[in-house]
């Protein structure tokens, strides 16, 4: 079956599957995990975005290739919606070893820690996100490419800074973000109870999934 | 003493110029300096002070030391920005302290005795808010007041901890010319102006502190740190680096010396009275006729690398550390590779060279 969205990230895009899967739409995904991204396990080259020691999201690579019969799974001629950037656990633990905080919105400062500023985050965030946002701008240059930020669950007060700071990159890198806190919930803080299960708070579930690829399709964006 | 017998027959012969100076000349200088105390074989370093400070911290990392970096970068931060942000330059992010009086303004921050409230802030037209204790310690400035103040206090608490966990506190008195605040009575690190901030005349003035203010100074910021940590060993230094510019009116080599002086004296007579202050000579090693400004980069200011190694030389020299190891770590091995990474630059963080700026010359 030929595909009409096709999914590239985390296991913060399960959710996006399963909603898609919820709604009928065909979807073909390629996962690896949020470490891997993080560490920057992949590489560009002339067969489009290819995972590095992970023979896993290799053989999905291959797979889609196989039925598709591309070379490059960014040709498949639909939309791309990725969560590929943020993998937030993995960006703030190096905030965490010597309990480095943020300044939290209401700018009381902390009684503990180490003060990091946000204009420090910001360029910290940016060494460790260069490839992401590079290899992002060229997967846009091949296919209509969508960025949705996976909703801030299980996020301390760095996470969610961080959050905010890695849509801003994007934007400013040109991606187009769809952030469904924005797009979907007026810019609430946190994500409603409905949209994730008890078992798993840290990522959101298929209802969410289902809302965010209804108001895609309802926007004419897949 | 029989008759016959004088004081200086007894003098060893490090007393005496020829034999100690005159004929093994500065490459053959020994025993400059003995450390007064014996300390354990890891003691803890902080350390603190004008530009040259920076060397004593560099050097007790690349020696593997324990220099302890009370507010390190965050894991993973490239060396490069590190050093922008100012992590890993002294032990915790005060940038520069020049006088006497900005250690004091420190020292009463970690204790306690002052707010960070109670220290300027001045936002430029783009909305940046600039810290004027720390000048230079946020590349672009703070994203709000709230942030500053935020910053200053995380900044005093890692002053705290080097208070509280050094075991030795090495400060190199660097300047006797300052500006304060005429209203406040806030010293700055730099003149309003030149960097950050803008100048009324009203309201800045010079200050050339005198010995006697800068050893009150001096006892007043001792006092709040051996209350907070009795056995705090605290180690003086006078830096050699001439000043870029004088506001005094004098020549700036006349009023280099009287400002190294003044310190060097302060800094004499405290190690002389307290038995736990001691005065490490690196403005004579470098300064001192012997050396005969070979240590001296061309501009005749900037210290050449092997100078700096000579004056580590003989620091580590005569260091004690005879007494068995305590255990405690001063930084963790991740943070401590962090900052000899951004360490290995050979440009010294210096907030005082933006006066050059200003030389129409």
């Amino acid at each position: 079956m030929t595909p009409e969205v096709l999914l590239i990230g985390d296991s913060h895009t399960i959710a996006l599957e399963d909603g898609a899967k919820a709604l009928g739409i065909a979807t073909e995904a390629f996962r690896i995990g949020g470490a891997g991204w993080h560490e920057g396990k992949f590489a560009w080259g002339s067969d489009g975005i290819v995972p590095r020691a992970s023979p896993m999201g290799r053989n999905a690579i291959e797979a889609i290739r196989a039925r598709h019969g591309v070379t490059n799974i960014l040709h498949l001629g639909v939309p791309v919606l990725t969560t590929v950037g943020f993998h937030l656990g993995s960006l703030t633990r190096g905030l965490r070893w010597n309990n480095h905080v943020v300044l939290g919105s209401d700018g009381v400062a902390p009684e503990q820690g180490i003060l990091v500023t946000e204009s420090f985050l910001t360029r910290y965030i940016q060494s460790l996100r260069t490839q992401h946002l590079r290899v992002l701008r060229r997967m846009a240059r091949e296919a209509q490419v969508i960025v949705v930020p996976p909703p801030p669950l299980g996020l301390d007060l760095n996470g969610r800074s961080a959050r905010a700071i890695v849509i801003s990159l994007m934007q400013k890198a040109g991606l187009t973000i769809f952030d469904p806190m924005q797009e979907l919930l007026s810019g609430e803080t946190d994500l409603p109870d409905r949209f994730f299960d008890a078992e798993d708070p840290n990522h959101a579930n298929a209802a969410f999934g289902k809302l965010v690829m209804e108001t895609l399709r309802a926007r004419g964006l897949i | 003493m029989s008759s016959g017998d004088n004081p200086y027959k007894h003098i060893a012969p490090r007393g005496f110029w020829r034999s100690a100076v005159a004929e093994p000349g500065l490459f053959g200088l020994t025993d400059l300096w003995r450390s007064c105390w014996e300390l354990p074989a890891d003691a803890i370093f902080a350390t603190f002070g004008s530009c040259f400070a920076q060397h004593i911290s560099r050097a007790l990392l690349a020696r593997k030391m324990n220099w302890l970096d009370a507010e390190p970068a965050p894991r993973r931060t490239p060396a490069a920005l590190a050093r922008e942000f100012n992590y890993g330059i002294f032990s915790a992010r005060t940038g520069n302290i020049y006088t006497a009086a900005q250690l004091l303004l420190w020292a009463r921050l970690a204790s306690g005795a002052l707010e960070p409230e109670a220290i300027e802030l001045w936002s430029d037209e783009k909305g940046r808010v600039q810290d004027l204790l720390r000048p230079k310690i946020e590349a672009e400035g703070f994203a709000s007041e709230a942030e500053a103040r935020a910053s200053l206090a995380s900044t005093a608490r890692a002053f705290r901890r080097c208070i509280t966990e050094a075991d030795v506190f090495v400060f190199t008195l660097g300047l006797t010319e300052g500006w304060i605040n005429t209203r406040s009575g806030q010293s700055y690190s730099i003149c309003p102006g030149t960097g950050v901030g803008r100048f009324e005349p009203d309201l800045h003035v010079f200050k050339n502190y005198t010995y006697p203010e800068i050893r009150r100074d001096l006892e007043l910021a001792f006092e709040l740190i051996w209350a907070l940590n009795p056995d705090l060993k605290v180690l003086l230094t006078v830096s050699p680096v001439p000043l870029v510019a004088t506001a005094s009116g004098d020549h700036v080599m006349v009023a280099t010396q009287y400002s190294k002086s003044v310190l060097r004296a302060v800094a004499g007579d405290l190690a002389h009275i307290e038995t736990a202050i001691d005065y490490f000579p690196s403005y004579e090693i470098i300064a001192a006729p012997p050396g005969r400004a070979t240590f001296f980069e061309p501009n005749m200011r900037a210290i050449a690398p092997q100078g700096v190694d000579f004056v580590m030389g003989h620091f580590f020299g005569g260091l004690k550390l005879t007494l068995p190891p305590h255990g405690r770590a001063g930084t963790d091995t991740a943070a401590r590779e962090a900052a000899e990474q951004q360490s290995v630059q050979e440009e010294l963080v210096c907030e005082e060279m933006i006066l050059e700026r200003f030389n129409d010359a």
